[in-house]
């Protein structure tokens, strides 16, 4: 029987109400001050006339109240949408404009870039509540902090989340209770987690994978902490992982090559650290050896999975240091609940260690895109054999003679840079809309650094105007996110094709890949 | 400030072309102090060092690399030149 998540932690501030549930720098929340303030928080929002159902916007950096945010949301009955306020102003205007909130819940570093968009939805500071002291309209103490009644079922959503969409506009993954519920499930046994484990948090909020750090970490009893903003070099991480005595360090394969690059680990390092996992990129072999070599103790776990199945849906456990540094490491075998699928474009099967699209299914399957029929119908898919409902992940792979999963790269043309997904068609959308490009194409090139993968630009202008990279980027830049703009730029005359007269992509990333600069 | 490199007018541009190229803000005057203006997270880190060496052809020492390094553009400049000198001497 699946769980609500804010239940799921309601049980721990009951079993733990006085251990620490969330740090960051000076902050600290313990699971009591958690549950109540944001039973509190939850009542002011349904005062403010958040009703089941309704969608909360949390334009918020990274912090403890964001996470109170959430958790409020959740037990108003609503969804919450993470907001990325580094984000520019045009992108956040149309995520809020998708997602149709009812409220922002914001912070006050949200306030320059809230009043440059336009929304009717209503505007909550979310200072105030973690500084009780201050009585304002916003303020609140003044509500009951006891338990609310339960006003959704685990097969609601709870919260949305905004990746790129190759047609130009974000696209909100619905994620439901029960998706990151199964998900939990397997995991927390699995990976062994016990109340006391101090848990890392590093990625941002609005990304798919802050959500196994702070569901895992709040419904197990462990202690979170967040990786505050201005921890920067490979030594500041480190000493962050020493300082903080961490137990489980959870992240994107570039921070581990960039702090293997800074040689920040020290052989016998992280003597707290018993585990170790990655996700949403693959991790090169030679940056895994240097880990391994250097802290021994610890698991080693590679997670695969799209956000439309949050979190990951395979595992691979890395039991020996890597000898051969050319041989991608597996993603695995599906995690519990869920099954992967290996399949041509009839949807059948692929005979053994073919290689096929990888599609998904089980329970942690999201039911679709935020009102989009379209996308949903395209990428949710009926497998003719069994009537059952699979996601086309875009993946393409492999299964071996032991059954383990190996991923190939992509059908299409999404790529991932910094962990980040991204579709350049929505670069693509976005540069042919401006005035002055004729033509262009963009493309992702294997960086050969710990940034994976350069996004590569090239562009014909039209006859009558001077365009070049610092005016294309800024105009970009006004539209996109500092990780989707392109780092490499070349102006060509023409785009080069293939004979059916389509742009012949692979001869434009030889010409980045070889070294063709501004 | 008696190093040539280091008044370069030129390298000073091409190095807030960078910045603005791998993040996606308006680079700040030579002296302002990124960090604490928030201007850089870590990912952010990793793509500006990455593009300054491929653009600068340099290898930036990340082992020895300290905040002030990077802290403004000024900086980031004066660090560059003292490594290409370094792979030249």
């Amino acid at each position: 029987m699946s769980q609500l998540l804010h239940d799921r932690v309601a049980r721990t501030a009951e079993s733990r109400p006085d251990e620490t549930a969330i740090v960051m720098g000076s902050e600290r929340l313990t699971y009591s001050e958690l549950e109540q303030r944001s039973n509190q928080l939850a009542r002011l929002l349904i005062d403010h006339g958040v009703r089941p159902g309704d969608r909360v916007c949390l334009p918020q950096p990274k912090a403890p109240a964001a996470i109170l945010s959430m958790l409020a949301t959740l037990k108003a009955g609503a969804i919450y949408v993470p907001v990325d306020i580094a984000s520019p102003a045009p992108r956040v205007e149309k995520i809020v404009a998708a997602a149709e909130p009812s409220l922002l819940l914001a912070s006050d570093d949200a306030s320059e870039l809230l009043a440059s968009i336009g929304t009717d939805a209503g505007l909550v500071s979310v200072a105030g509540v973690l500084q009780g002291a201050e009585a304002g309209p916003e303020d609140a103490d003044g509500y009951d902090a006891g338990p609310l009644p339960r006003l959704t079922r685990p097969s609601d959503p709870a919260h949305i989340l905004f990746t790129s969409g190759s047609t130009g506009a974000p696209k909100g993954v619905i994620i439901t209770h029960a998706m990151v519920d199964a998900f939990l499930d397997w995991a927390l046994p699995y990976f062994g987690h016990q109340p006391g484990d101090r848990i890392s948090g590093h990625p941002p909020l609005h990304f798919d994978l802050s959500t196994f750090d702070i569901y895992g970490s709040l419904s197990i009893g462990a202690e979170l902490h967040l990786v505050p903003g201005d921890v920067l070099l490979p030594s500041q991480l480190a000493s962050f992982i020493r300082d903080a005595e961490l137990t489980q360090w959870f992240s994107v394969p570039s921070t581990f090559a960039y702090m293997a690059r800074g040689d920040a680990v020290a052989q016998g390092d992280f003597q707290s650290l018993g585990r170790i996992i990655w996700c949403g990129e693959v991790l090169q072999p030679a940056v895994l050896a240097y880990w391994m070599r250097r802290v021994p103790q610890c698991t080693y776990t590679n997670l695969y999975g799209p956000t439309e199945a949050t979190i990951a849906s395979s595992y691979y456990a890395v039991t020996a240091v890597p000898e051969d540094e050319t041989a991608a490491i597996p993603i695995g075998t599906p995690c519990g609940g869920e099954e992967i699928r290996v399949l041509d474009e009839a949807l059948e099967p692929v005979p053994p260690s073919e290689i096929g699209e990888l599609y998904i299914e089980g329970a942690g399957l999201s039911p679709g895109y935020w009102r989009d029929e379209e996308k949903t119908r395209a990428a949710f898919v009926t497998e003719p054999r069994t009537g059952r409902r699979l996601y086309r992940t875009g993946d393409l792979g492999r299964r071996d003679e032991q059954g383990l999963l190996h991923f190939l790269g992509r059908a299409d043309s999404q790529i991932k840079s910094r962990g980040y997904r991204i579709e350049l068609g929505e670069i693509e959308t976005t540069l042919t809309a401006l005035r002055g490009v004729a033509e262009c194409a963009v493309v992702g090139v294997p960086s050969g650094g710990f940034d994976s993968t350069a996004i590569c630009c090239a562009w014909v202008s039209r006859e009558d105007a001077e365009l070049d990279p610092k005016h294309l980027r800024a105009a970009l830049s006004k539209a996109l996110p500092a990780y989707m703009l392109p780092s490499r730029w070349l102006e060509l005359t023409e785009l080069p094709k293939n004979a059916n007269g389509k742009i012949d992509r692979p001869a434009l990333r030889q010409r980045f890949a070889t070294g063709s600069k501004q | 400030m008696n190093d040539a490199t280091i008044n370069d007018a030129g390298e000073i541009a091409r190095a807030q072309q960078i910045f603005e190229n791998a993040l996606n803000v308006t680079a700040p005057d030579p002296d302002v102090d990124i960090i604490e203006t928030g201007l850089i997270d870590s990912l952010g880190l990793v793509t500006l060092i990455f593009e300054l060496e491929r653009e600068f052809d340099v290898q930036v020492p990340l082992e020895s690399l300290e905040v002030d390094d990077f802290r403004t553009i000024s900086n980031l400049v004066r660090t560059l030149g003292s490594l290409r000198r370094k792979a030249s001497a």
